[in-house]
């Protein structure tokens, strides 16, 4: 029985298109819808004014006749579309469309359809509205480009998809074992940091690293490695265009679909080995050697105590969770980078570095601390099996993430001191006041978050789960209250010439705090046990 | 004293009734088989007589003391493979065992020594770097059994443990189950292959749309003395699936059903 193309191709797409609505389906009730709805608007929001300023920039430089610089535009673009699926690869389920062998489709319609796959995806929508942004721009600087813009756009874009496409398929294999989905992930995200210093790199300034061989190498790839390589390529087509110059509007033309075609042909080996039937192993090679009695009891010989087995085994946890350490990591690095003395705001910010680097720091342990429970999936039932109260296992958990904190504070003081001299005696008591406040509050609404909204956490990825909006609009609200209160105190104090009288009054506040901690620690058990059904339906089931 | 002793246990979700009124009497020493089909409620019995989950109505006395949440002496007593397997998956094998003695209170030397026996015995000591997380089926599940043995209960729970499990493992598994009867401990296993239930257990009950249909010793069951509620009694030499499918086989009329189109 032949089976049409139409038939087969709209029963992918209407499976796509489902697989998409149902993604944006929350159990988690009417908040958790609210918060979404407003957090993807203001994405959207945001990455529409990204394409208004790439149409911005793109009028500039094309009514300044600089189109060389429309490359600079593309290259966010082309590295977006890239890198931007293999990091969602990294933290979440991918579809396996090798599945869709077993069905009576012909070679060419798998390629087809394994093309139009990623014609569905967030990148590709991405890209689109930026695009678009782009055209605007540059076809109102100059009218007479629209063809040729469009042209070369569409080829770039044709480019882009089948790069990424092949990219994707060769990658396929690897990202279906855990450990190369979590290693990209994390090697995505540190590329995110290390990209916090081209800038600074690039623009010179007084920056150590502007000065160091670092630097000036970033410097001299930004000038001309780009040339033969698509951004550059499509701008030179729009360049020739604006010159008239054909010869160089071929370049770029061929130049891309040289591009688009050896980005083809690579997709298609790889197909054809797919659709041939071999993959590359997703097996998990095994060791073939009994280990020795030693190596069993590696790393210590058992905790001994219900909090000294949580705190293990969160320290185990957290060593093996990516997204987690580059949680604690980035306010450091962030903070290193604003220490610049040319940075605006610097003398406020140098006043204030201690305070405002400890509250910053806090932000990486924020889904620990409000979302406690969220990583243990199915391990969640153990706490309800084993002889010990969720309220141990609550407060176990706290004193781990304050001594996690701890170290946190230390590395930021150090560089506080190093990138803005030493902190008045002052300030530093008064911090020390400020967060004996802070953090049992943080605690005890985190504690009541975990407990009370909890949801499913990958630790190893920065993935947005069901309930996750909700959870961290709250927790961030409440962050944002705990330092509103701790500057109302402050400045109000100042503003009344008593800065000092800002300690006792932190300290009193942390009495309150502290008291609101306790309770809700010794609510705990309470909650759990009315809330033990709903946490092992949010938790557990389908882990 | 029974093991377990459960009295008119319900359990409503809504207005569905998945457990009802189910009743059960185990006696110390016992290797208990719970059966049923898909559905007939015998995970959510399971999770009720654990602690998992709160029953509408009805009580469950565990080694002669009733159940609570509170009661942490009492889970300190007993192991439990739950249907979930309940387990930390960023960890290895070692340092989850490690971490479950921590959380039962087992001193360190204990600890040691019992995570090398169980993971020798289990086979699981060939990866020692290895995550959980990347186990297949049926290793997972030697580490959740492992780790409900760890403290040595007195009372264990087994919802499926031999899903997934090949049939060497499963061998070596039987053997442990087996070692803990003789020495006085009681087991609680559901299971959907009724070849294994009726190898290892002298005890089973049949549960179907939530209600006992059968229960006593296999040798009752088989003769037709045990107790059987709706069902009806048969040859002396019937086989577990023989019982099992006079109870809860097919509906009337379902064999006319067939798909005339395949």
């Amino acid at each position: 029985m032949a089976v049409s193309w139409r038939d087969q191709a709209a029963a992918v797409l209407r499976m796509r298109l489902r697989m998409l609505a149902n993604g944006t389906r929350t159990r988690s009730g009417k908040f958790e819808l609210t918060a979404r709805i407003f957090w993807s608007g203001f994405f959207l929001l945001l990455w529409l004014a990204a394409a208004l300023g790439l149409g911005v920039a793109g009028y500039t430089y094309v009514r300044a006749g600089h189109f060389g610089e429309l490359a600079l535009l593309l290259w966010p673009i082309f590295a977006m579309w890239q890198f931007l699926p293999i990091m969602l690869a990294s933290y979440r389920e991918n579809i396996d469309l090798t599945h869709l062998l077993r069905f009576p489709l012909s070679f060419s319609r798998y390629v087809t359809l394994f093309v139009i796959f990623g014609l569905v995806e967030l990148p590709a929508a991405l890209a689109a509205i930026a695009l678009c942004g782009l055209y605007i721009g540059i076809v109102a600087g100059r009218p007479a480009l629209w063809a040729a813009t469009l042209a070369a756009f569409a080829v770039f874009a044709l480019c882009n998809l089948l790069l990424t496409r092949a990219i994707f398929a060769w990658l396929d294999r690897m990202l279906a074992q855990r450990r190369t989905r979590e290693l990209l992930g994390m090697l995505f995200l540190f590329g995110f940091l290390g990209l916090q210093w081209l800038n600074p790199a690039y623009h010179g300034g007084h920056n150590v690293f502007t000065t160091t061989a670092f630097g000036r190498a970033v410097r001299a790839l930004a000038a001309g490695w780009h040339g033969p390589l698509p951004p550059a390529l499509a701008a030179r087509i729009i360049a020739g265009a604006a010159a008239g110059n054909a010869a160089g509007m071929a370049i770029g033309l061929v130049g891309l679909l040289l591009f688009a075609g050896l980005a083809g042909a690579l997709l298609t080996l790889r197909l054809r080995r797919e659709y041939a039937g071999e993959a590359l192993s997703d097996a998990v090679p095994m060791s073939s050697h009994p280990s020795s009695a030693a190596s069993l009891t590696r790393g210590g010989r058992g905790a001994g105590s219900p909090v000294g087995a949580i705190f293990s085994k969160e320290f185990l946890y957290l060593k093996r969770s990516g997204a987690v350490l580059y949680g604690l990591v980035a306010p450091l690095f962030l903070l290193f980078l604003i220490g610049q003395k040319d940075t605006p705001g610097y003398t406020v910010i140098a006043q204030f570095a201690l305070p405002l680097g400890a509250t910053y720091g806090f932000l990486g342990l924020t889904r620990l601390v409000s979302n406690s429970l969220g990583g243990e999936s199915a391990g969640l039932q153990f706490y309800w099996l084993a002889p010990v109260r969720i309220r141990t296992v609550i407060l176990a958990k706290n004193l781990f993430h304050i001594a996690l904190f701890a170290c946190e504070l230390i590395l930021i003081a150090v560089v506080v001191r190093f990138r803005f001299g030493a902190p008045s005696r002052f300030m530093v008591v008064a911090t020390i006041a400020y967060l004996l406040f802070a953090l049992p509050a943080q605690f005890a609404m985190g504690d009541l978050l975990s407990l009370r909204m909890a949801y499913r956490m990958t630790l190893t990825r920065m993935s947005r789960e069901p309930g996750a909006v909700a959870n961290a609009s709250l927790s961030l609200l409440t962050q944002i209250m705990i330092l509103a209160v701790g500057t109302a105190v402050f400045f109000g104090l100042r503003w009344w010439h008593r800065p000092h009288l800002a300690i006792p009054v932190f300290l009193l506040l942390a009495v309150v705090s502290s008291a609101g901690w306790a309770w809700v620690l010794s609510a705990a058990d309470g909650i759990a046990e009315r809330r033990r059904e709903a946490l092992s339906a949010t938790l557990v089931r389908g882990s | 004293m029974d093991a377990i002793a459960c009295d008119c246990l319900t359990r409503r979700f809504g207005e569905f009734t998945a457990v009802d009124c189910v009743s059960l009497q185990v006696a110390p020493g016992q290797f208990y088989g719970f059966l049923g089909p898909n559905g007939a409620g015998k995970s959510t019995t399971i999770k009720m007589l654990t602690g998992l989950l709160a029953p509408t109505s009805g009580t469950v006395r565990l080694l002669g003391e009733t159940l609570r949440p509170d009661a942490y002496a009492l889970k300190g007593r007993i192991g439990v493979l739950p249907e979930g397997m309940a387990l930390f998956e960023r960890l290895t094998a070692a340092e989850y065992l490690r971490f479950v003695a921590g959380m039962y209170g087992l001193d360190r030397d204990v600890t040691a020594t019992r995570t090398r026996e169980l993971l020798e015995f289990m086979q699981l000591d060939t990866t020692p770097g290895r995550l959980i997380a990347d186990f297949s089926h049926g290793m997972k599940k030697k580490v959740a059994l492992a780790a409900a043995v760890i403290h040595g209960p007195k009372l264990l729970f087994l919802d499926e443990p031999f899903e997934g499990v090949d049939a060497v493992a499963a061998g070596t598994l039987k053997t442990m189950l087996q070692g803990m009867i003789q020495r006085g401990a009681t087991i609680f296993l559901t299971s959907h292959v009724l070849e294994i239930v009726e190898r290892l257990c002298s005890h089973v009950a049949i549960i179907a749309k939530g209600k006992i249909v059968a229960h006593g010793s296999l040798e009752d069951l088989r003769s037709g003395a045990g107790t059987h509620i709706g069902g009806s009694n048969g040859d002396s030499q019937r086989t577990l699936e023989d019982i099992f499918l006079s109870h809860v086989g097919s509906e009337p009329g379902a064999a006319s059903a067939e798909l005339s189109w395949l």
